[in-house]
């Protein structure tokens, strides 16, 4: 399977990578793996920021789920890859894992110390890499259109989210079961109400009434702690 | 019961002290309206699942539905299993849906589709309106269990409660309202058990028997009345008119998942899985509660009909709970309880500020005049305004004496559902929604359920014009009804006119 890979950070620079790498992925239907490695020495917050806003990062952006929308909207199919540790060594390591003919990824043009530290990146992986790399250097017209795209994208993310939920198994099975406890109460409340005499009539040495009460207090706990379970249950599953 | 009770107020004061410690301790952590608003977003499910459940179980759950248990028996216990039951629409429906799409308030879920100022608008008014409405009663409990805790006047204890509450909100928002909605729900639990286990001991029965023997025996009522325990716990003590049950019943399961300011605490949590697991924790806390709650109403009636004085104050079923504890523990128990009580007033009338709070500084001042400051403008906004709605808090409360505060939040819950629930569902799972439907739907709902509240006999006694107290069984499905209609109209005529076009 000819496959190329594409480590992404969110960074713009990694933005416009996912652009070129999507196109190349395309012409050559190929599949697009999507890359992301998390450094396994935890950021400081302050670095964190600090690098985030070196880096020229839209906020709340992973550069996973923008390179699979872009690759959706294009047909070109992805593979998602996590991985923790060293960001050069883990890029090699997984294409030579996955046998890719290309890694393509971005480079800032970033200054001084900034340059030193996070431009180094790109320079490794050429020069360790087992196959060939197209190191992207963005231009601002490029820029501009990454993150055009990438508001286009976002801006559609409630209605997105919310169907990602509402589309899965667990939902669906929510809503099942929220409809039968609703004709359940209903039964309960309508019964209570136009037959007296039956909610009067004795019942375990309580009254019918008093025992459904307490039976739907006891339901409703354990439909709430059942669904949990299965839900959790699910999710790992996935 | 008039004078100072040095236990009472050691203990009233430890905990309001406490409650203040965390509030300042937590106030040094926030910086930006998003911190203010919703804590950042970064509250663990287990202690969200608490804070709910210490925001939902307000004066009316322990005050109110003790008393209207002691007082109405069966028709008492049906507000705590709609109370409870409303939380599966939450659980099922709502939670995680909205966690996905909301940021802030009830209305940025709300505009998540259309970018548009009037459905903003129209949810800050509703979300202020339903606050309000559950303000009062709220109020009303802090002035009927200050009163005699403290042995100051009802007026007193309204203004005491309202002023403490508006130093909580108003140094540290959601982080400080987080903290002591987990901490009172915990204690409440706690207390609920122990009352209960009290109660049980005290009659000298196991939980089914002590049930069974009072729909055996014949009871005499607080208001004079004398009944058969059978009649007591059947439907029929307080709701005569069969319907007026149902439409409390739709007010009450429908009604949760639209209160403003429990759909905030899910915005409080990191993702939408959090949302249903702090659901579920909720519910667990909530179901053991509500199912106690009944032997707390139970006993109450039960040592009134063995003669015990004091147990019930026939002019007031606020005072069941903290009387009923009295009996049981002595004065410890009875200024334990009775905290415990002001701590849930105290915390819930923090939750609905910081709603109310929410949907004026951010939606109304932020977004819809366009207001957009920075951070640090838009917390000194947020605060003030919770200032304000406090101190109409207090006038309120002060006017609505001797009100049933579970009766009061019934109605809280009709104005919720009828004019929040339609505009949520549809804009989480119609397509066909419309802005006009939205705003159209939540102002229907809104203005219907206060038109049938004001000419219920509630508010006019026997001349009502409308016959029922609870004004769900119209007001939800008209809510409903003009939320898919305008938007379904809207839609076609949409269509006909790009027809037209296509056509000419």
């Amino acid at each position: 399977m000819r496959n190329i890979l594409l480590p992404t950070d969110g960074s713009t620079p990694a933005l416009v990578a996912t652009m070129k790498a999507v196109e190349m992925a395309k012409a050559r239907d190929a599949t697009l793996i999507i890359l992301k490695v998390e450094e396994q020495a935890p950021l400081v917050e302050i670095e964190r920021t600090a690098e985030a806003s070196a880096l020229m990062r839209p906020e709340v952006q992973d550069g996973i789920s923008y390179a699979q929308e872009l690759a959706a909207m294009e047909k070109v199919t992805t593979k998602v890859v996590r991985k923790i540790g060293p960001v050069v060594g883990e890029i090699i390591r997984t294409a030579e894992e996955e046998g890719s003919e290309l890694i393509v990824l971005g480079t800032s043009s970033l200054r001084g110390l900034n340059r030193l530290y996070l431009g180094s990146v790109a320079k490794a992986v050429v020069s360790q890499a087992p196959t060939s790399v197209v190191v992207i250097k963005p231009t601002p017209e490029e820029i501009k259109r990454a993150l055009s795209l990438v508001k286009e994208v976002i801006e559609e993310t409630p209605a997105k989210a919310v169907r990602s939920i509402t589309r899965t198994k667990v939902f669906r099975v929510g809503v099942y079961l929220f409809v039968a406890y609703a004709i359940g109460y209903a039964i309960f409340i309508l019964t209570g109400s136009y037959d007296k005499q039956l909610f009067g009539s004795a019942l375990w040495g309580m009254n019918v009434g008093t025992v459904a009460g307490i039976l739907l207090i006891l339901i409703t706990i354990g439909l709430a702690i059942g669904f949990n379970w299965y839900a959790g249950r699910s999710k790992e599953a996935t | 019961m008039a004078e100072i009770q040095p236990l009472s107020l050691a203990i009233f004061i430890a905990i309001t002290v406490l409650t203040l410690a965390i509030s300042i301790y937590a106030s040094r952590r926030v910086r930006t309206a998003g911190h203010y608003y919703v804590a950042g977003g970064g509250v663990r499910w287990f202690v969200n699942g608490f804070a709910i459940a210490g925001d939902y179980l307000s004066a009316a759950s322990f005050l109110g539905i003790t008393g209207l248990v002691a007082f109405a028996g069966y028709d008492g216990f049906i507000y705590a299993i709609g109370f409870l039951a409303g939380w599966i629409v939450a659980l099922f429906l709502v939670a995680e849906p909205l966690r996905a799409i909301g940021k802030y308030t009830f209305a940025d879920a709300l505009t998540s589709k259309f970018k548009s100022r009037k459905i903003r608008l129209a949810a800050a008014i509703s979300t202020l309106v339903v606050s309000v409405f559950y303000l009062i009663p709220q109020m009303v409990g802090a002035g009927s269990i200050v009163g005699p805790l403290l042995g100051l006047d009802y007026e007193v204890g309204v203004v005491v409660i309202g002023l403490l509450v508006v130093v909580i909100v108003a140094t540290a928002g959601m982080v400080s309202t987080t903290w002591v909605q987990f901490i009172k729900g915990f204690m409440l639990l706690i207390a609920v058990i122990a009352l209960t286990v009290g109660v049980l001991i005290a009659a000298g029965m196991g939980p089914f028997e002590f049930i069974g023997n009072i729909i055996g025996s014949t009871l005499h009522l607080p208001s004079g009345k004398v009944v058969s325990g059978d009649t007591f716990m059947s439907p029929g003590m307080k709701y005569t008119n069969p319907l007026d049950f149902v439409s409390l019943a739709l007010a009450l399961i429908l009604g949760t998942a639209a209160l403003p300011h429990i759909l905030i605490r899910y915005f409080t949590v990191p993702k939408p899985a959090d949302a249903r697991k702090s659901t579920v924790v909720a519910i667990v806390v909530m179901g053991i509660f509500y199912m106690l709650i009944l032997f707390l109403g139970l006993g109450a009636i039960y040592f009134f009909n063995q003669g015990v004085p004091g147990v019930i104050n026939p002019t007031d079923a606020n005072l069941t709970a903290p009387l009923l504890a009295d009996y049981i523990g002595g004065d410890v128990f009875y200024a334990i309880i009775s905290s415990i009580a002001f701590a849930t007033i105290l915390g819930t009338v923090s939750g609905l500020i910081m709603a109310s709070a929410g949907a004026i500084a951010h939606d109304i001042y932020a977004e819809v005049l366009g207001r957009k400051s920075d951070e640090k403008r838009a917390l000194l906004i947020s605060k003030g305004t919770a200032i304000g709605v406090g101190l109409i808090a207090i006038v309120l409360g002060i006017l609505s004496k001797g009100q049933n505060v579970a009766f009061l939040v019934g109605l809280a819950f009709a104005i919720a559902a009828s004019a929040n629930l339609p505009a949520l569902l549809c804009t989480l799972f119609w397509k066909r929604t419309s802005e006009k439907g939205i705003v159209y739907g939540i102002l229907a709902g809104l203005i219907s359920s206060i038109l049938l509240i004001v000419i219920s006999p509630t508010m006019m006694g026997h001349d009502a014009i409308f016959s029922l107290n609870n004004p769900g069984i119209v007001s939800i499905p008209l809510g409903f009804a003009v939320t898919m209609g305008v938007s379904l109209l809207e839609t076609r005529s949409a269509e006909n006119s790009k027809a037209e076009k296509a056509a000419g």
